[in-house]
């Protein structure tokens, strides 16, 4: 008996000890609609992300901590191809008092990267601001434009929103949500770390079952 | 014109223009510097061996060909415009409507039952406010001209003609790298289109502006040139002074050959004398109102006075015992023009100007008002085929046309297309429903069956009773319509096109009124402009009385008619004797 209660304990010790030394993280998916410019046209677009926060620790204090993302782009009359790449979330805005959310990502034959510019002045329109994704469709290995370009020269060519006057895409965004490296009675906390960091004050009025 | 019906005539034609959203006017600042083309009225001789009357597209290639070697005064009723002149808000662009109180005007906008007719007043004519589309007619618009004209453009001789105005005029073309979102819009959903079956294709427009050529440096003609700022505001005069108007080579051409430049100084009527030449009856406004009427003896005269103009000259003449054609003021076309609205589509046009005011923000660059086209004129019979081309909605007219267009729009139920709307409604920003949108000129084939005439207080207008039932009108509406769908948008009519404004047509390009024919009995002019003299009949003509302007088209031409004008101008200056 003394045997195995010595067992559960080492166990139950080996396996608190992994868990404190894997970061904890979050992953949810994010699907958003518009249109890209792209081969010389204007095409609906649709992309549908897994974004995951390895670190949800280091993001909360990094504001350039670059999530990962994965996914998969549509866009009519070109195939639905698997896209990867990063996204900054609520990075300070260069010379502006707002913040950014960053998204880089490739595929096999292009190259995205784009903005959502959340300006801290935006009142209501914060939810336009958050879910607004501004940028440009390149092909893979061109000179992609500037954040500042995008921000002050409005060099973007393509727009994309996460559809947040949609029910079922804001239920689907919320039900997405899963911890990574967590254990059960962090779950709230972890969950609570993104919302409030995201959503700020706003986490109350958008998301107040997560809060 | 008694000044009470003048100021509501003027009223209700700057109401409709204003309405008219993409067509029409307004512009801004300093510009560049230019060297006076126009002399004092003082300095006009008693007699001139030719009298051009007008400075537009058939007057200043006139002026410009005859000049040297003859004793030339160009008589032109406006002013002289700087770039930075022209109007840049919507108060000044209301001010530039000619009329009684404003004969200097901008603006000729003249209000008709049924049609509305929009052309330039000013040294240089429509070239100043038009969107300076250099487009060659297809060959077989020239069907029903006369026979020597067909022969030419058989021949290939009028394709020398055209090329040398291309050239003077400078065309160029927006590029793919020019990144302009209407031009991207125009040309994505005329892709579409395609994709849906519908025969049609992309087709850049040449346009006369400086789109890269000369950067602050002489054209060819000498006059410094700055870029294009690509603010949108072609169609109220540009103030950067980047368009290739009539008045930076043709007319410093005409200049430089000896030609004497006279403006606002407006040609009442043309008396023909005993001995063969023309007493050119004139008006002038020395305080910019009081009429004072004077006269200048002319070897010969070219009237090129546009379509409504010429006409007018011609028809007051009649009345004074001019004997002329009985088919004066008629053949008026509008060239089967059609502008209209895809409003509120999901994709941001950049169709919204700015002058030389900042661009709004999230919209640095908006282009030349025109740069494509969707071309429906292959494979279908004349009367068919059509251009809809894209355009922008000058800085003037922005506010104006944004909080117009929800009211005739109608209610968007869709979340996103109603928040624009909202947006419009509530701010003056690049992410409303205007911004989404794209400004269409539709240009297509009419029957050219209506007239000109002059009214109570002896001015040219048009009637034309049944022209909402001609075919080409239907034809573009449900065409545009499906364009503004691709995105999600909606056709709207210009409003002076819907029914609550009167629904009446705009044309921006009046042709017809004195038109070409083999003899008197079935034209005003021969080919070469000359006029016909009806005491005689037949063939005979006024030998030193032509007519060179868009007035002389029989038909219409089916695409932006100055380069035909202009090379039809070419033609005429060659075969001048």
């Amino acid at each position: 008996m003394k045997r195995l209660l010595a067992l559960v304990l080492l166990t139950l010790l080996a396996l608190t000890s992994t868990a404190a030394s894997a970061a904890r993280g979050l992953k949810f998916a994010e699907e958003m609609r518009g249109y890209a410019y792209w081969d010389g046209e204007y095409r609906n677009a649709s992309v549908s992300l897994k974004v995951t926060i390895q670190d949800i620790d280091k993001w909360s204090v990094d504001p350039n901590y670059p999530a990962t993302v994965t996914g998969t782009l549509f866009m009519d009359r070109v195939p639905a191809q698997p896209i990867s790449g990063t996204l900054q979330i609520l990075a300070p805005a260069p010379n502006d008092d707002g913040r950014l959310l960053t998204y880089r990502f490739t595929s096999a034959t292009l190259q995205f990267n784009g903005i959502k510019h959340v300006r801290d002045s935006a009142g209501v329109e914060v939810f336009d601001d958050m879910t607004t994704l501004h940028g440009m469709f390149q092909p893979k290995g061109q000179t992609p434009p500037s954040i500042l370009e995008l921000l002050y020269q409005a060099l973007w060519t393509s727009e994309l929103h996460f559809e947040w006057w949609d029910p079922t895409t804001v239920w689907n965004f919320t039900m997405s949500f899963q911890t990574i490296n967590t254990p059960w009675y962090e779950v709230l906390e972890v969950e609570a770390i993104f919302v409030v960091t995201v959503f700020g004050a706003l986490a109350h009025t958008l998301f107040p079952w997560l809060c | 014109m008694s000044k009470p019906v003048e100021q509501r005539r003027r009223l209700v034609g700057a109401l409709g223009a204003i309405a008219a959203s993409g067509c029409l006017p307004s512009t801004a600042s300093a510009a560049t510097k230019r060297q006076a083309l126009a002399r004092s009225l003082s300095q006009m001789a008693a007699e001139y061996d030719v009298v051009v009357i007008g400075s537009g597209y058939g007057g200043a290639v006139m002026a410009a060909r005859l000049a040297p070697g003859r004793r030339l005064a160009v008589l032109e009723r406006g002013r002289e415009w700087p770039p930075a002149d022209f109007p840049s808000s919507m108060i000044d662009v209301l001010g530039q409507f000619r009329g009684a109180l404003t004969p200097f005007g901008l603006f000729d906008y003249r209000l008709g039952q049924t049609m509305d007719v929009l052309v330039g007043s000013g040294l240089g004519g429509t070239s100043l406010i038009n969107a300076n589309v250099v487009a060659e007619a297809d060959r077989d618009a020239f069907n029903a001209w006369p026979t020597k004209i067909r022969q030419d453009v058989a021949n290939g001789v009028f394709a020398g003609y055209e090329a040398r105005v291309k050239q003077m005029l400078a065309a160029d073309q927006v590029i793919e790298t020019d990144a302009l979102r209407k031009h991207w819009f125009h040309r994505s959903t005329t892709l579409a289109r395609t994709r849906q079956g519908v025969a049609t294709r992309s087709v850049p427009m040449p346009i006369a502006v400086n789109l890269r050529k000369y950067n602050n440096v002489p054209n060819a003609q000498g006059v410094k040139q700055p870029p294009c700022s690509r603010c949108g505001d072609c169609v109220t005069g540009c103030r950067t002074g980047a368009k290739n108007t009539l008045d930076v080579n043709y007319l410093p051409l005409a200049r430089a050959g000896g030609a004497e430049i006279f403006t606002r100084i407006e040609v009442d009527w043309l008396e023909h004398l005993p001995d063969g030449r023309w007493r050119v009856h004139t008006i002038t406004r020395p305080d910019g109102i009081t009429s004072v009427h004077g006269e200048v003896i002319a070897g010969s005269v070219v009237l090129a006075a546009g379509t409504l103009g010429s006409t007018q000259v011609l028809l007051r003449s009649r009345a004074q015992g001019l004997a002329v054609s009985p088919t004066l003021g008629t053949r008026f076309s509008g060239n089967g023009d059609l502008i209209a609205l895809g409003y509120n589509t999901s994709v941001q046009t950049n169709v919204m100007g700015f002058g030389t005011s900042a661009p709004l923000s999230g919209e640095a660059q908006v282009g030349p008002t025109i740069t494509i086209g969707a071309d429906y004129r292959a494979q279908q019979p004349l009367a068919q085929r059509y251009l809809i081309e894209d355009a922008a909605v000058p800085r003037a007219l922005v506010d104006a046309v944004r909080l117009a267009l929800p009211l005739s729009a109608g209610i968007f139920t869709d979340f996103p297309a109603a928040q624009r709307v909202a947006r419009d409604l509530l701010y003056s920003r690049t992410d409303g429903a205007l911004n989404h949108s794209m400004v269409y000129l539709g240009i297509g084939h009419d029957s050219a069956s209506g007239r000109i005439q002059l009214d109570a207080w002896g001015n040219a207008q048009v009637v034309w009773p049944n022209v909402m039932q001609e075919p080409f009108v239907a034809r573009l509406k449900a065409e545009m319509e499906r364009h503004a769908l691709v995105f999600g948008g909606r056709y709207v009519d210009y409003p002076r096109t819907s029914p609550i404004f009167g629904g009446a047509l705009t044309s921006v390009h009046p042709l017809g009124g004195c038109p070409m024919g083999e003899q008197g009995d079935g034209g005003v002019v021969n080919a070469d402009g000359q006029v016909f003299d009806a005491r005689v009949g037949g063939v005979a003509v006024y030998s030193n009385l032509r007519v060179v302007d868009g007035s002389i088209a029989p038909a219409s031409i089916g695409v932006n008619p100055l380069l035909t004008i202009a090379a039809l101008a070419e033609r005429a200056a060659e075969h001048f004797a």
